[in-house]
């Protein structure tokens, strides 16, 4: 990895679980945390949108993490919650199993990538870090939201 | 100096537009009554007013040919020329010009129009005048120039007969006439300007008779030499009139002079009188008095985007108010006897009135009065009346009527092209409708109203009808349908093929219509507007269209429904009615679910699946749920499990990264704060509604040998009987039913129906069963015999079916308990028996003839 690459990776994360498997995002790109709220359905094309929200009167769609990289599905449960982020000048929603917490990603933490996450597709990490032990995928956000573009690329 | 002529720009075009209104309404009215002494004094002063202003502005083209109306009118009003349809032509001729001239004003084109054929018509047409007789025409003499500074001249006033005659009516209604005489500053700039603003300001207050020197002097900046006097007729007080002139600069002195009764004839003779000195109150309080005639109304110009974030944000406010609502009640709930939630309660009602009021301020801002649309109808269906050779009475109700202001620019186009219908197919030649015994004048009406939350729009005319075996004739020779197909469509089906490209009925293409594209174009806007449109004909009565529109776009009322576990909103404007629907009228043709409602072919679209949503209710339930659905003139019904309701709800976007769904118009957020889908009817209607024309055809192959017919199925206590639907007229409640004496053949009385008297038999009685009192379900079934109406009382109408004739089986002497021969036949169900009556037996023609008559002379003994 690139030093000025690494560079970018420095910062606030939020750390959370999808299927055991701890991932980050940005708190740059993150807006705010809540909990489940009721979920309305709706049929797309893209499947892994689980349905839209009402957050204070906006209609939100939230993207189910666990569909997205096509994990057992599990109800929810009383530490799922809902990451809201903001692109493109709209909200999305992620849908995760638990979010863990905010800690700052050191330099000498990074990690080069790893083999061991399978279970999502490789592409859609930007880096890794290694906090407390545990490996932390940092997420790159555009290809979490757009799969169809990572096939393509 | 140099002033800035653009300030005034948007003055003078409402000006233009407010004369031009006011020209097309009187000329139209010219056109009848060529004498109006009063309408050609109104054309006279509009184009007066016109030259003045267009000469004001430098529009030295526009003020030529206004000027020339002008003399046109002169003349009429001089009696020195008659007015005909020539010169009712050529003055709409001038109008369109005028109209042009706007439009050029708006691009800077001025220069393109071209005025000077238009022109020498109007000399010449002045010129036939002119060389009759000379009256004595309004003198104006201008005072001996004198070049002093201090000593101002007037010019003298000298009324005409007219001028005075409407001095005198002035006084009988107790008006105020005024002389007023103006002097400009003699170094002011741009004194025609000046003068024109004058003008303006007076004919806020008043009317303004005369001016003196005449328009032609004021407008010339170098003939002009500052003094004006203008003759007033207002309610105004002098000080009120002064202070109108107030507010423009440059004006050296007022001075207003009274003409009374006692002093009018010196004003006509030409004498000058004693000026009485007034100076102009300086900073007067007093506002002027609202004229009567002239609605001064204070506006704002307020960005169309600004007020459209205001109303979103009154949409955000309704959705919390409502939510506010819920949370009120489940508090109910929770802790009954809280005192405190009273309080809640009240304050929670008060803000959903202030809400709600809000709301409805906030959609008036964007309303307007359909009035603006529909004024520029009456000068549209007169040329095309005469293009056609055709006489019309044109009538406009609802004028008053507001709708959305984007609404009223898309509802232009198909109201223009319904109405060239009615003209060019449906109002027959004033020959052709003598032959026929209507009046020689056809009648058009286009009428605006609210219901409900909707616009509906009809547009009828007493012509023709629309002939739908032309119809038909046509969509199968522009390969629209087969003939096969032709045969089974229902009269409805055919009348929507109107609608279809290509297809008309009119024998020649003529100037006005008859390439069948306008109906085409009609579907086209109201499908965008997510309206309904519906015709009405009967052949040789006319024709009426009916277009039904949202009220406004952001905000609807709509139908929640459920279907399985998730709710949906449809659009109100879109939803027709919702029927159940028994499992013997559903059939399949080619995969296709469809209904068999009141003689229609129905394609049922069950979105259950595409939803994600259980079906396991409507699977198991008997009946089906169907909210028959449109857009334009399509329907399909869908498979609902319940309804919940009707709601006002705001709609909001899913956002660019949800995309579009499928059938998905957008979404809203109900009164619990869960969100509900919309559902795009319009799309829905389009993709699934394609697939009715192939199951259509494949019907028809299908069930080629069968032999339809429509059966009206009604009870008599326990038993099923029929009538063949065409027979059947109408269905109705029982209305009050007046006795007749000695009447035959278990007739209980006499009822109205639509005006008409009609006989009403107790159908139990006449096939000897035991009498039944008059429930809330009984119902009178009209059937016509021979063009005879008769009444049948039953105990209940249950639906229209259909049946094949083939499979009509005889009556079995033992089972009924009716006479064999009232009975044509019997139909067996899955479940139950219906026997189709023989109408023609239960009453004779002749008995039916000789009771109508009966009616007839009874009715008119009692007028």
């Amino acid at each position: 990895m690139k030093e000025f690459e690494k560079d970018q990776l420095l910062g606030q994360y939020v750390v959370f679980v999808i299927d055991k498997q701890l991932c980050a995002l940005s708190i740059k790109e993150v807006v705010e945390i809540i909990r489940i709220q009721p979920i309305t359905e709706v049929v797309s094309d893209r499947d892994y949108i689980n349905g839209v929200i009402n957050l204070r009167g906006s209609i939100i769609p939230v993207v189910h993490l666990r569909m997205r990289y096509k994990l057992p599905i599990v109800p929810f449960n009383k530490k799922s919650r809902i990451i809201i982020i903001r692109n493109d000048d709209e909200g999305i929603g992620l849908i995760v199993d638990e979010v863990l917490m905010v800690t700052h990603i050191e330099n000498e933490q990074l990690e080069p990538p790893l083999e061991i996450f399978n279970t999502i597709e490789k592409d859609c990490f930007k880096g890794f870090a290694k906090v407390n032990d545990q490996l932390i995928g940092i997420l790159n956000l555009q290809k979490v939201l757009y799969p169809e573009e990572v096939k393509e690329g | 100096m140099e002033m800035d002529m653009s300030v005034y720009l948007g003055a003078f075009l409402d000006e233009v537009d407010e004369q031009l209104q006011i020209l097309d309404e009187e000329v139209l009215v010219l056109e009848q009554d060529g004498e109006n002494q009063e309408t050609i004094q109104k054309i006279f002063r509009a184009a007066h007013t016109l030259k003045g202003s267009s000469a004001a502005m430098g529009m030295t083209t526009m003020k030529e040919l206004t000027h020339k109306v002008e003399n046109v009118f002169d003349a009429i009003r001089n009696q020195q020329l008659k007015v005909n349809t020539q010169i009712i032509n050529l003055i709409f001729d001038s109008i369109d010009t005028i109209k042009l001239f706007k439009e050029a004003i708006l691009n800077g084109t001025v220069d393109q129009v071209d005025v000077s054929q238009l022109i020498e018509k109007l000399e010449a047409c002045k010129n036939g005048a002119t060389a009759a007789d000379a009256t004595p025409k309004t003198d104006v003499k201008q005072e001996e120039k004198k070049s002093t500074d201090d000593e101002i001249i007037f010019p003298e006033v000298i009324f005409d007969e007219y001028q005075k005659d409407m001095v005198e009516k002035a006084f009988e209604l107790n008006m105020n006439v005024m002389a007023v005489y103006v002097a400009l500053n003699s170094k002011a700039m741009l004194k025609s300007v000046r003068a024109y603003l004058i003008n303006n300001n007076l004919k806020e207050i008043g009317e303004i008779l005369a001016s003196y020197p005449a328009t032609e002097v004021i407008e010339d900046e170098e003939k002009f030499e500052g003094s004006l006097v203008y003759i007033v007729v207002t309610e105004s007080k002098n000080h009120e009139v002064l202070s109108t002139l107030n507010s423009i600069s440059d004006i050296k002195s007022v001075h207003l002079s009274e003409i009374k009764p006692e002093n009018l004839e010196s004003f006509s003779k030409g004498k000058k009188v004693g000026i009485v000195e007034q100076k102009p109150p300086q900073a007067s309080p007093t506002i002027p008095k609202k004229d009567a005639k002239l609605k001064v109304q204070q506006t704002v110009r307020v960005d169309v985007e600004r007020l459209e974030y205001l109303l979103n944000l009154v949409g955000e406010l309704v959705i919390s108010q409502t939510r506010l609502k819920d949370v009120g009640s489940r508090l109910s709930e929770h802790y009954p006897n809280e005192p405190m939630i009273e309080d809640f309660h009240e304050v929670d009602n008060q803000l959903g009135q202030i809400v709600s009021e809000l709301h409805e301020g906030m959609m008036k801002t964007r309303m307007l009065p359909i009035e603006q649309l529909f004024n520029r109808f009456p000068r549209m269906v007169r040329d095309l009346a005469q293009t056609a050779g055709k006489e019309v009475n044109f009538v406009i109700e609802g004028k008053e009527t507001e709708l959305d202001r984007n609404l009223i620019d898309e509802i232009a186009d198909p109201i223009i092209h319904l109405l060239r219908n009615a003209l060019d197919h449906g109002v027959e030649t004033p020959a052709e409708r003598e032959k026929k015994g209507k009046s020689p004048q056809g009648k058009v009406v286009l009428k605006a109203a609210h219901k409900e939350n909707h616009i509906v729009i009809t547009i009828s005319d007493d012509g023709n009808g629309i002939d739908t075996e032309k119809l038909k004739q046509s969509a199968i020779k522009k390969q629209q349908i087969t003939p096969a197909e032709a045969e089974r469509m229902s009269e409805k089906d055919v009348l929507f093929l109107i609608f279809k490209s290509g297809v008309s009925t009119a024998a020649k293409v003529t100037e006005i219509s008859g390439r069948g594209v306008g109906m085409d174009i009609v579907r086209t806007h109201i499908e965008k507007l997510n309206g309904l449109i519906d015709i009405e004909t009967k052949q040789g009565e006319g024709t009426t269209f009916t277009i039904k529109l949202p009220l406004t776009l952001a905000i609807i009322r709509s139908l929640l429904v459920r279907l399985g576990d998730k709710q949906f909103a449809v659009p109100l404007v879109n939803v027709q009615e919702i029927i159940r629907l028994g499992k013997h009228e559903i059939k399949t043709i080619q995969n296709q679910e469809v209904g068999i409602v009141r003689d229609q072919v129905l394609p049922l679209i069950r979105l259950h699946k595409r939803f994600n949503a259980s079906e396991e209710q409507i699977n198991r339930s008997k009946r089906l749920l169907v909210v028959i659905v449109g857009l334009a003139e399509k329907r399909i019904g869908l498979v609902i499990d319940q309804t919940l309701g009707n709601q006002e709800i705001v709609i909001k976007p899913l956002g660019k990264y949800m995309g579009s769904p499928k059938y998905i118009a957008g979404a809203t957020i109900m009164g619990d704060g869960k969100v509900a889908l919309i559902l795009d009817v319009a799309s829905i209607v389009l993709e699934e509604g394609v697939k009715d024309s192939i199951p259509y055809n494949q019907n028809m192959a299908t069930i080629q040998n069968e032999k339809l017919i429509g059966i009206t199925s009604f009870y008599l206590g326990d038993e099923e009987y029929g009538i063949e639907i065409d027979k059947v007229k109408d269905i109705i409640t029982v209305p009050s039913i007046s006795p007749i004496i000695n009447s035959p053949y278990s007739i209980i009385g006499m009822s109205n129906f639509r005006g008409k008297l009609i006989s009403v038999m107790d159908l139990r009685k006449r096939l000897g069963l035991p009498l039944q009192p008059i429930t809330r379900k009984s119902r009178i079934i009209i059937v016509e015999i021979n063009n005879e109406l008769l009444g049948l009382l039953v105990d209940k109408v249950t639906q229209v079916l259909k049946v094949d004739e083939n499979k009509m089986e005889e009556a079995p002497n033992y089972e009924s308990i009716v006479e064999q021969e009232y009975i044509q036949g019997m139909y067996h169900f899955d479940d139950r028996l219906m026997i189709l009556l023989n109408i023609n037996q239960i009453i004779e023609i002749d008995t039916l003839l000789q009771l109508n008559q009966k009616l007839i002379s009874e009715q008119e003994a009692v007028k």
